[in-house]
């Protein structure tokens, strides 16, 4: 078994990402489904360098069906939980289940009550968001006091109106939750960049579903999003705990990027090595016909 | 002479169950084997706060969501 790096939590050279009254060093959170056990999804939560996991509200099941918990796996003094609202279809049905959630975290004495990532979704195929019910969604939850992150389509302006309702985060999917496919559309996740963070610069943005792997990542932070939250793409890796890695340093690669400032582009080559002080080119070499004609004509001269 | 217990019909989690009238919303919960502090309980749509629950008592066609933490994205 190769001993697998784990990804360190922050950049010594950056600031935290700041979401309402959270502060967290890493800035990818990590989804908490779909992996082959929960000793798998606690391995792969730590060897990503995550500090927040996302977890469903679900009617009681508080073991599986080998009598275990979900809790028992995850760190509640290290790791901040986000309760999410999967499963909502309308924005009645979400706001239940964010206080749900909230009641369940104030039980459980982690910071995460009072947070949630809301999804009201509006088709069952393409798990794609509904725009009005979580509009609606986000009004009823900032009203009771909810800092609310809000997984909604790469639609700029839904992005903007999300924010405008008091959304302390919002979240555009690269593509459909669980397809793997990366940033879809690249160019409307830097107009939603441009739009939320007018005015405001450290307004979070997070890119939130259909990340597939190590590389979306670093794509995704290499446009100067704030985080990227994903949970398929580690779990359903051929090897979770190894893209788990992978992907810790990707985000850290990618935010390095960033920072750094990429170059230009251009259309035309501009060469690396210097152009002066290269030495005279050599001779063309000549061809076996051509040389035997060569001492021919030089035997008759 | 014994008093007769009394049972009423009330949901849980979409599944009819039959209890002694009167019992508490504590009570259920320990009657079903949980821990107060790692689920939420709903009440006809309303949340009952963890620390309220002995105060509420069911009545027959009381339909109850009681809900914990699963994995997800």
């Amino acid at each position: 078994m190769i001993e697998l790096p784990v990804a360190r939590a922050r950049l010594s050279d950056d600031k935290p990402l700041r979401i309402g009254p959270f502060a967290l060093d890493s800035r990818l959170i990590v989804g908490s489904g779909k992996y082959a056990s929960f000793e798998q999804m606690q391995r792969c939560v730590e060897l990503s360098g995550s500090q927040c996991v996302t977890v469903a509200v679900r009617r009681e099941r508080l073991h599986d069906s080998q009598g275990r918990n979900i809790l028992d796996y995850l760190d509640l003094e290290k790791l901040v939980l986000l309760p999410n609202t999967a499963g909502c279809y309308d924005a009645e049905t979400a706001v239940r289940c964010a206080r749900m959630g909230r009641e369940i975290l104030l039980g459980l004495e982690n910071p995460g009550a009072g947070w949630v990532k809301l999804e009201v979704l509006g088709d069952q195929r393409t798990l794609l968001p509904d725009p009005i019910q979580t509009l609606r969604a986000t009004e009823l939850l900032v009203r009771e006091g909810f800092c609310v992150l809000c997984y909604t389509s790469d639609d700029p302006i839904a992005a903007r109106r999300l924010k405008e309702a008091g959304a302390s985060c919002v979240m555009p999917a690269g593509s459909p939750i669980g397809s793997g496919q990366g940033i879809l559309n690249h160019n409307n996740i830097q107009i939603i960049l441009e739009f939320l963070k007018e005015g405001q610069p450290d307004f979070p943005m997070i890119v939130d579903a259909g990340v597939g792997t190590a590389s979306d990542v670093v794509i995704a932070m290499e446009l100067g999003v704030d985080g990227v939250l994903l949970n398929s793409a580690i779990a359903k890796a051929r090897q979770p705990e190894l893209m788990a890695s992978a992907i810790g340093h990707g985000v850290l690669a990618g935010r390095q990027a960033f920072l750094a400032g990429r170059m230009g582009k251009s259309r035309y080559a501009s060469a690396s090595s210097p152009e002066i002080g290269v030495i005279t080119a050599s001779p063309p070499p000549i061809v076996a016909a051509e040389q035997s004609q060569l001492e021919k004509s030089e035997k008759t001269a | 002479m014994r008093t007769q217990i009394q049972y009423i019909e009330i949901t849980v989690n979409g599944v009819p169950r039959r209890v002694e009238s009167n019992l508490s919303l504590e009570g259920l919960v320990a009657e079903l084997k949980l821990a107060p502090r790692q689920v939420a309980v709903e009440m006809n749509q309303q949340l009952v706060p963890r620390r309220e629950l002995g105060q509420h008592r069911l009545r027959a066609g009381d339909k109850l969501e009681i809900v914990s933490l699963a994995g997800g994205g």
